[in-house]
């Protein structure tokens, strides 16, 4: 008896990754619990909600320390079901039966390539632990083929481009899934890169091209996200461009700021989904005044400060000539924003605080990104890449957008015909699949 | 293959002489009268959504509203047209939730519209004569109209039809159009869509996906065939309403005859004066019974229609009915919060926004705050009470229930004597003042929730009633205005304080506002007594309120409870709200003093004796009645039907341009109240179906000159809106306005 529970717990590996990734699931999972206990107090469903929930809680947990690939792949699936099940949470309302359906059938491509992928992987390498797998230095030309499985699966959940489309039309379901599915399952596709990271993690072409995908898919749900015009699809769209960026940190070889990335995000779109309603209906704008030209050498200054202690925090080199000078890049952009808002409209701080406060922001975040890399030292998943082209053209993807954002007449730019057309193009690209909106108003089902 | 003769239809329009484009003017405008407006969620105004209808008798307006409003089986392609136009709708009427809005989008909204549609592949698919004729579409909407109806062939008898139909087949975002043209008080607007122009980018929509729009017209026809309310509803509402009235007449009869048995004439300690408000009704019980105290009810305005700027966040609010208009702006300062507190929060905010609305910043914006959102995810989940604390202390927000200080000076002396003439006179307080006079007005405190400015003070246009109580109160502590009624006779004793006050309708907590500095031992003693004796308020209406609220009871931690409720980010059903209103009772309090009224009624206070020459009954039967009416047909409807006339559940709510709130991906603009304030559950209506009932106590001859004088009024009682039965005093009888006009005893 003993030994077969022994032999039970053969099946699962519960190393950094399968611990930070549970700890992130239990912790959602109990806040959103508590939260929807009291948000579906009166809901006729609730009862079938709180059931699937724990089913998605218990499989996602299954699934992030299950270290056998058919064990994987059963609770993969389940956890994509049981979300779709969710987000249909009254299935007599048309528009959310027929986004449930939508989106199960994208959730359930995942695990079938992955299907795919492991297949190919026990092929070659005639074990089904992943552990084993990943030791494995057998090659095989098909070798090539799985890790694109892996990949595409990965692109799948994450709602990579040009996979992401049907995340903007899973905003039918109630606000707390919602919530699980963008903090939670979405983020399954970074899960599954940085688990099966060591297949690729050395080629550096795969890496390339995880990295320009998720670049792409970046800029593309952040212009979408600018564009919204309500709450739910902005902050869908916003996932988008988020989980773009983390694909991008993936592509980079720093899976561990992939990791931060993937927690921090979700807990960040956790609580803009849970507290939409606030969001939604906050009178400050943060419109952006014009600072001048001094002011803006200023922010850039106290940004660099800012980025540079991020990398002393960090404890990677400043100008380095690996990738992580693209997250030293993201750091100190970020902190040049920080600067820029503070220094005009109003002085609402001095020059030196601004400074101050621009580097001890640098510093924490930083020193965040250290300690995830601690924990996820042993598994060998920071593996900065050797800047290229493809590297230099990221950031300039990623600067250029950032100052076109801070023209001063930048409302003259409707006036170009390619900028209208390029709009409309954007808006219906953004619009939802036509069966999941709720076009007449008598369509609309509330038990 | 349909033809697309555009030229000839444009030239033809040019040609067309000038009485028939006036014609269709005319039809536009009639076109929009069965659409009721809708306000924003920032201050969502009751209303009647068939106010369109209110000329016809009851009955028929309901099937009317229900053959326009309520029919299933709308023909498929009308499904492509609402999506398209509710599409454009989000682009065309957002207020500020897109950070890139749309090219050019500034004013002259129909022309830039037309521009952009050119580009827009999923309405004129590519087809060059589609792309052509859009092309040839005059920049005017009316001329749009015109064009389009004749390509589509609508005879010209069927052109209101027609246009009515466009309206209603996705209502709410017409009953905002409604808003924005007729209702709202900002008339430079430049984002202002016009009527004409929501029609036109309708019709032009339609034209282009469904060029047999015609066939609207036959489901139209056949809809008119089957009757949504079946026979029995409405014999069924009026028995309703029959054993309501009996039951609430039965009530007051009792009480009245024991007044007569024992007539006390001392003095009450003090007099507080509240809000029409059904909510006040069960707080004034509570008041009544910790003390001597006595309670007046009047428009929660309090008679002062006025714009209060705060000078600190530089917010504006029009605390006054939507039927009246402002007449002068009050400047508002917090006493005890320092401006750059507020500062703060709003720097904190707006920096926030940038980082996240931006290129590239918010990635590490997402990681280097991440943490800190789990942390507050936890707190605001687990212990929502000493985050709300925490955070309102680092980071304040004005509530508008703080005490503040205004300068009067921009009222007319003449216009505050009219003030406070009006409001003591309104309620009959014109002797017998005792020595301290609590206005009391009312908001409501919740968080995360869209629909939180339609549990504020409806009398102050769904903002806080604790500024305007403040003010009245201060114009009647001005020694100028004490003299000048005096010469007017009405004499307020000079030990008479007035003080203002906020009941939070949440909570239940009373905030009472006074001069902390003022050296007055008498009146601190009983500012003291009344502070403990709504303490005491607080407990007892918290705990009578929970137990409809269906929470789970302890009897001890009520207080706990309710307080719990107002900053829970996660309760969708802060309280109940005017839920269960029913009746409207004008008389003096005495009739009602100590009667369970549950809750359901309105009451103004009135005395007839005061009142010779009819001008308080007429002004209260014409605004606070007309918005208690606005208010009850508003749960009535979001109750018989939420899905037409409501919100739908907010579980699965998205909010739109910060100003509605549409249900999932997209849907129409879902105007009326949300699910949860007029339904316990999914399937059990909360609210009951009554229409208003208003009951009141004066002579019969006063209340039909009220009636003959006030035609809107009058037909809002013939037609079935409102049933109004009169209590004589006099002859001690007991009437009810039968439909035909007569007056039956009862």
């Amino acid at each position: 008896m003993i030994s077969n529970i022994k032999h039970l717990f053969d099946f699962f590996h519960f190393d950094a990754l399968a611990l930070i990734m549970t700890c992130l699931i239990v912790f959602l999972g109990l806040v959103i619990t508590c939260f929807s206990n009291r948000y579906l107090k009166f809901d006729t469903h609730r009862k079938k909600f709180f059931l699937v929930l724990l089913c998605l809680i218990i499989s996602t947990v299954g699934m992030v320390s299950a270290d056998n690939i058919i064990l994987f792949l059963i609770f993969h699936c389940f956890s994509n079901l049981a979300l779709a099940v969710l987000m249909v949470h009254n299935p007599n309302w048309s528009a959310a039966r027929n986004s449930g359906i939508l989106a199960a059938k994208n959730l359930l491509l995942a695990p079938l390539f992955l299907l795919f992928a492991f297949s190919g992987l026990y092929l070659i390498t005639q074990t089904t632990s992943i552990q084993e797998i990943m030791q494995s230095s057998v090659r095989s030309p098909y070798y090539l083929l799985c890790i694109g499985f892996v990949v595409l699966s990965a692109m799948v959940q994450s709602c990579i481009f040009p996979f992401h489309r049907w995340l903007m039309s899973s905003l039918n379901s109630p606000t707390p899934v919602s919530a699980v599915m963008h903090a939670g399952v979405i983020n399954g596709g970074g899960f599954i890169l940085i688990r099966f990271a060591s297949l690729y993690i050395n080629i550096p072409t795969v890496l390339t091209c995880i990295f320009l995908l998720g670049l792409g898919t970046a800029l593309l749900g952040t212009l979408l996200k600018l564009i919204q015009h309500d709450v739910k699809r902005m902050l869908a769209c916003s996932t988008i461009g988020q989980m773009g960026f983390m694909f991008m940190q993936c592509g980079l070889g720093l899976l561990p700021n992939a990791v931060v990335h993937l927690c921090f995000h979700g807990f960040f779109k956790a609580y803009l989904f849970l507290g939409h309603a606030t969001l939604a209906l906050d009178k400050e704008r943060g419109q952006l005044g014009s600072v001048g030209f001094l002011g803006f050498l200023f922010s850039i200054l106290f940004g660099i400060l800012g980025s540079l202690c991020f990398a002393f925090a960090s404890q990677n080199p400043w100008l380095s000539s690996d990738t992580t000078l693209i997250q030293n890049f993201i750091a100190g952009i970020f902190c040049t924003q920080l600067s820029l808002c503070l220094i005009k409209p109003s002085r609402i701080m001095s020059y030196f605080n601004i400074l101050l406060l621009s580097c001890i922001v640098g510093y924490v975040y930083g020193f965040i990104t250290y300690i995830f890399e601690g924990l996820l030292n042993s598994s060998g998943l920071m593996q900065p890449q050797a800047l290229s082209g493809f590297h230099v053209l990221g950031i300039i993807c990623l600067f250029v957008p950032w100052l076109i954002m801070r023209l001063p007449k930048i409302r003259d730019l409707g006036k170009l015909t390619f900028v209208q057309s390029l709009y409309v193009t954007l808006l219906n690209h953004s619009q939802p699949s036509p069966k999941t909106i709720t076009a007449i108003r008598q369509n609309y089902q509330f038990n | 293959m349909k033809q697309f003769q555009h030229e000839n239809i444009v030239t033809n329009v040019q040609s067309l002489s000038s009485v028939s484009f006036c014609g269709l003017i005319d039809k536009i405008e009639k076109s929009w009268e069965c659409i009721a407006p809708f306000w924003r969620l920032e201050n969502l105004i009751a209303i009647n959504p068939l106010k369109g209808f209110e000329k016809m008798p009851y009955e028929k307006a309901l099937v009317e509203g229900a053959r326009l409003f309520q029919s299933k089986g709308l023909p498929k392609p009308m499904s492509d047209i609402n999506r398209q136009t509710i599409k454009w709708c989000q682009v065309i009427l957002d207020r500020g939730q897109a950070t890139i809005s749309a090219p050019m989008m500034q004013s002259n909204l129909y022309e830039t519209w037309l521009k952009l549609i050119k580009f827009d592949k999923t309405l004129h698919q590519k087809n060059t004569t589609k792309m052509n004729w859009l092309q040839s579409l005059p920049n005017d909407p009316e001329s749009a109209i015109l064009v389009s109806l004749i390509q589509l062939n609508i005879p010209q008898k069927h052109w209101t039809e027609f246009l009515t139909l466009m309206l209603t087949t996705l209502s709410g975002w017409a009953s905002y159009i409604q808003y924005l043209n007729d209702w709202d008080k900002d008339s430079d607007d430049p984002k202002k869509l016009s009527k004409s122009e929501y029609l036109a980018i309708r019709l032009v929509i339609t034209y282009l996906l469904y060029p047999n729009a015609l066939e609207l017209l036959d489901w139209s026809e056949q809809s008119k065939n089957q009757s949504v309310i079946n026979e029995d509803f409405f014999s069924q509402l009026e028995e309703r309403e029959k054993e309501f009235s009996n039951v609430l007449l039965d009530k007051i009869v009792k009480k009245s005859e024991q007044i007569q048995k024992n007539i006390s004439s001392t003095l009450p300690e003090a007099q507080f004066v509240f809000c029409i408000d059904v909510r006040s009704e069960s707080v004034r019980r509570a008041i009544e019974s910790v003390g001597t105290y006595q309670t007046f009810g009047m428009a929660g305005f309090f008679g002062v229609p006025i714009t209060f700027n705060h000078t600190i966040n530089q917010e504006t609010r029009t605390c006054l009915p939507v039927l009246a208009s402002a007449q002068g702006q009050v400047h508002e300062t917090p006493v005890e919060s320092k401006p750059s507190i507020y500062d703060r929060s709003k720097n904190l905010k707006s920096v926030y926004k940038r980082l996240k609305y931006n290129f590239a910043t918010p990635f590490g914006l997402a990681e280097s705050t991440g943490l800190f959102y789990a942390g507050l995810m936890a707190m605001k989940t687990l212990f929502p009470k000493l985050t709300s604390a925490i955070s309102q202390k680092a980071l304040p927000n004005p509530d508008h229930s703080e005490q503040v200080e205004m300068s009067l000076d921009h009222i007319s002396l003449e216009d505050r004597i009219n003030y406070a003439m009006s409001a003591l006179r309104s309620i009959g307080l014109t002797k017998n003042f005792s020595s301290l006079v609590v206005f009391c007005g009312h908001n409501s405190t919740t968080d995360n929730n869209a629909f939180a400015s339609s549990l504020q003070c409806g009398a102050c246009g769904g903002n806080s009633g604790a500024s305007n109580a403040q003010l009245i109160a201060n114009i009647l502590n001005q020694s100028e205005i004490r003299k000048a009624l005096k010469g007017r006779g009405i004499l307020i004793p000079k030990h008479t304080v007035f003080m203002g006050a906020c009941h939070n309708t949440t909570t239940d907590e009373i905030k009472l506002y006074y001069d902390t500095h003022a050296k007055n031992k008498e009146i601190e003693k009983k500012i003291e007594n009344i502070k403990r004796a709504l303490l005491q308020v607080q407990e007892i209406n918290a705990r009578y309120r929970l137990a409809f609220l269906e929470t789970k009871e302890g009897a001890s931690k009520s207080k706990q409870l309710v307080k719990n409720n107002a900053c829970d980010w996660a309760q969708i059903r802060p309280e109940w709200g005017l839920a269960k209103n029913a009746a409207f009772i004008i008389g003096p309090r005495t009739m009602t003093e100590q009667v369970d009224l549950e809750g359901r009624v309105f009451l103004h206070s009135y005395d007839f004796e005061q009142d010779e020459d009819n001008t308080i009954l007429t002004s209260i039967m014409t605004a606070p009645m007309v918005v208690a009416f606005w208010i009850n047909s508003q749960y009535f409807f979001s109750t018989f039907d939420n899905v037409a006339f409501g919100a739908g559940s907010k579980i699965t709510k998205n909010i739109t341009g910060r100003m509605g709130v549409m249900q999932g991906n997209a849907s129409d603009l879902m105007h009326g109240l949300p699910l949860q304030s007029v339904f316990l559950n999914n399937h059990d209506a909360y609210h009951e179906l009554l229409r208003l009932q208003v009951f009141v106590v004066a002579p019969l001859d006063k209340v039909k000159k009220v009636l003959h004088e006030n035609p809107a009024i009058s037909q809002l009682c013939l037609n079935g809106w409102i049933k109004l039965f009169c209590l004589d005093p006099n002859q001690n009888k007991r009437y009810i306005l039968k439909r035909t006009g007569g007056w039956l005893l009862t």
